[in-house]
C-alpha cells in the first residue's frame, strides 16, 4: 500500500510559531501531571502562554524544575500520582499559594517499551505497574484535586490524556490498552457526576507522538523514515507522528472557558489513525 | 456559584489571516455566526459567485433542528464537500468542518430520519478525511441543544439528560468551530466532537 506510493509519508511540517489559538486563562491555576515529559511540557507551555499559572507536577523533581524554569507563571512540584497523600500535599500547596485550582490535566503515564509480548505471556508485575500509574494514579490525582476545585466554586476543567489505543486496541500492550480504555470511560463518568458541580471532564486521545529524543526512531539522519516506520505510518491519514504541541493545542482548548459546553468527550488527536480502514 | 460561562465575554482567537472561508448547505444561525467569527479572525469570505472549491476553510452546514431535517440535499452536500476537500488537497492546505447535531453520535428515537442523516454525514466526513489526507483536515461538530429552548440546534427534550442542565450558547458553538479551523490544531482529522454539555457521554440515551 505504501510501496506503490499512493500514500506518501510526509515529513513534519515546519513549526509555525505564534499563531496558535488565544484563550483567556488569566487568573486561572492549572496543575499538569507528568509535565516534565514530552507532551506534558508542551501542555504546560501552552497554558502558561495563555496566562494561566501552571504547576508543573512530576515524579521527576529535576525534570519538573527544569521545565518550570523555562516558563513564565510556572512553579515545579514533585508529586507521585500513585500516592494520594503526596498528590494531596501538592494540591494543598497550590491552593494555599494561589488561592484556587481551576484546571487539572492528568497527563502522567507510563507504558512498557521493552516488554511487548502477547497477553498469554504478559508479566503480571508489568501489568500491575502500568495499571497502577495510568488508571489508578489518574483516579487518585483527580480524587485529591477535586475537593479544592469544587470548593472554589469557580467551576473547573479536568482533561485526561488517554491514548488512541484506548479506542482501538494495539497488539502486545494489553495493560496500556486496558488502562487507557479505563481512562476514557472514567472521563465519561466524571462528566456525568461533576457536570452538575460545574466541573467539566474531557479526554484527549493522542495517536503516535514524536518527541525530540524519539525523533531519531522515526527519521534517520537523512530525514527519511525507515521501512518499518513507513509501513506503520501508512495507517495514519497524516502519515506522520504528531508533534507534542499539536496535542497541546487540543488540550488548551478543552482547558479553556471556550469549551464550556463540551463535556464527557474523547477527542482523538491522531492524524486520522482511528478514522477508518485505509486500504 | 459563579457561572463561569457568564464570565466569557469574548470568543477565542485563532490566526487565519488570509484564509478563504465559505459555507455550503443549510442557512442556520450557528453557521452564520461561525462565518462571522471566521471573518473576524482574518478569514476572507468568498462571495457567492466563487465556487466553494476555492475555499481554504469550508463549513458544511446541515439543518440542526431535527424537525426541519431534509434528506433531499444530503447527497449533493456530501458530494460538494468531497469536491472542495479534493481541491484543497491539490492546493496542499485546508479544513472542512461539518456542522451536525449530536445525533451523529447517538441516534434519537423520535428523530429517526434526522439521526440517519447525521450518522451518514459523520461517516461521509470520515471517508472524505481519509481521501484528502495528509494536508487537509476534515472534522465534524455534533451540537446538542444550542440556543434558548434549543432554537439553534437539537431538541429541548434532550436537556433532561445533559449533566450541565442548560442549553448551550451560540458562542459556545462558534468557539468549537474556531477550534476545528485553528491551523495549529493540525493533527486532528476525521473526528466528530459533540458540543452537547455531556448529553452523549452516558446513560439514558433514548427517549
Ligand atoms: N508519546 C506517545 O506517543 C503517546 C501516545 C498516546 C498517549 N500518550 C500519553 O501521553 C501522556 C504523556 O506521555 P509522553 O509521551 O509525554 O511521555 P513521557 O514519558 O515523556 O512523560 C511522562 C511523564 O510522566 C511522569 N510520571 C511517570 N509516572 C509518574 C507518577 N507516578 N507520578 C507523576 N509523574 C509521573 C514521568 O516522569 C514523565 O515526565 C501519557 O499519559 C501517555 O500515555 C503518549
Amino acid at each position: 500500500m505504501c510501496k506503490n506510493g499512493r500514500y506518501d509519508t510526509v515529513p513534519l511540517p515546519k513549526l509555525r510559531v505564534g499563531d496558535g489559538m488565544k484563550c483567556d486563562l488569566n487568573g486561572q491555576v492549572a496543575i499538569v501531571t507528568g509535565a516534565a515529559g514530552a507532551i506534558g511540557q508542551a501542555i504546560a507551555a501552552r497554558l502558561a502562554d495563555n496566562d494561566a499559572t501552571v504547576v508543573v507536577a512530576d515524579i521527576d523533581a529535576e525534570g519538573a524544575r527544569s521545565v518550570a524554569s523555562r516558563l513564565r507563571n510556572a512553579v515545579a512540584a514533585t508529586a507521585d500520582i500513585t500516592d494520594m497523600s503526596s498528590f494531596a500535599s501538592t494540591v494543598e500547596k497550590t491552593a494555599s499559594r494561589f488561592g484556587r485550582i481551576d484546571i487539572l490535566v492528568n497527563n502522567a503515564g507510563i507504558n512498557s517499551t521493552d516488554h511487548r509480548v502477547c497477553i498469554d505471556e504478559f508479566a503480571p508485575e508489568v501489568w500491575d505497574e502500568i495499571v497502577r500509574v495510568d488508571l489508578d494514579g489518574l483516579f487518585k490525582a483527580t480524587r485529591a484535586a477535586l475537593p479544592a476545585m469544587v470548593m472554589s466554586g469557580n467551576g473547573g476543567k479536568v482533561v485526561n490524556i488517554a491514548s488512541v489505543v484506548g479506542m482501538a486496541a494495539m497488539r502486545l500492550q494489553s495493560p496500556f490498552n486496558a488502562a487507557k480504555a479505563g481512562v476514557i470511560h472514567l472521563t465519561r463518568a466524571m462528566a456525568l457526576e461533576l457536570g452538575p458541580k460545574g466541573i467539566l471532564a474531557n479526554a484527549v486521545a493522542p495517536g503516535s507522538v514524536i518527541s525530540e529524543p524519539t525523533r531519531r526512531l522515526f527519521y534517520g539522519e537523512d530525514g527519511a523514515m525507515s521501512d518499518r516506520v513507513r509501513e506503520f505510518m501508512a495507517h495514519i491519514g497524516m502519515s506522520r507522528p504528531a508533534r507534542p504541541s499539536e496535542i497541546a493545542e487540543a488540550v488548551l482548548f478543552l482547558c479553556s472557558p471556550h469549551s464550556s459546553y463540551i463535556n464527557g468527550q474523547v477527542l482523538a488527536v491522531d492524524g486520522g489513525w482511528s478514522t477508518g480502514f485505509r486500504m | 456559584m459563579v457561572d463561569r460561562v457568564q464570565n466569557v465575554t469574548r470568543l477565542m482567537e485563532i490566526d487565519i489571516e488570509g484564509w478563504r472561508v465559505a459555507a455550503i448547505g443549510a442557512e442556520t444561525t450557528i453557521c452564520a455566526a461561525a462565518l462571522e467569527a471566521l471573518r473576524a479572525n482574518g478569514g476572507i469570505e468568498l462571495n457567492e459567485e466563487i465556487s466553494p472549491t476555492e475555499a481554504d476553510i469550508l463549513l458544511v452546514s446541515w439543518n440542526l433542528v431535527p424537525e426541519r431535517s431534509d434528506g433531499a440535499e444530503a447527497d449533493a452536500l456530501v458530494a460538494a464537500a468531497g469536491k472542495a476537500a479534493e481541491a484543497m488537497s491539490r492546493r496542499g492546505k485546508g479544513a472542512v468542518i461539518f456542522l451536525l447535531t449530536a445525533a451523529a453520535a447517538i441516534p434519537i428515537r423520535r428523530h429517526a430520519e434526522h439521526s440517519r442523516l447525521m450518522s451518514a454525514a459523520a461517516a461521509a466526513m470520515r471517508c472524505i478525511s481519509m481521501e484528502s489526507a495528509p494536508h487537509v483536515r476534515v472534522n465534524a461538530l455534533g451540537f446538542g441543544c444550542i440556543g434558548e429552548s434549543a432554537s439553534d440546534s437539537g431538541d429541548i427534550s434532550m436537556l433532561t439528560h445533559v449533566p450541565l442542565a442548560r442549553t448551550g450558547k451560540l458562542d459556545e458553538a462558534v468557539d468549537a468551530v474556531l477550534f476545528m479551523a485553528d491551523p495549529l490544531n493540525s493533527y486532528t482529522t476525521g473526528q466528530l466532537l459533540p458540543v452537547d454539555g455531556g448529553w452523549s457521554a452516558g446513560y439514558a440515551r433514548s427517549f
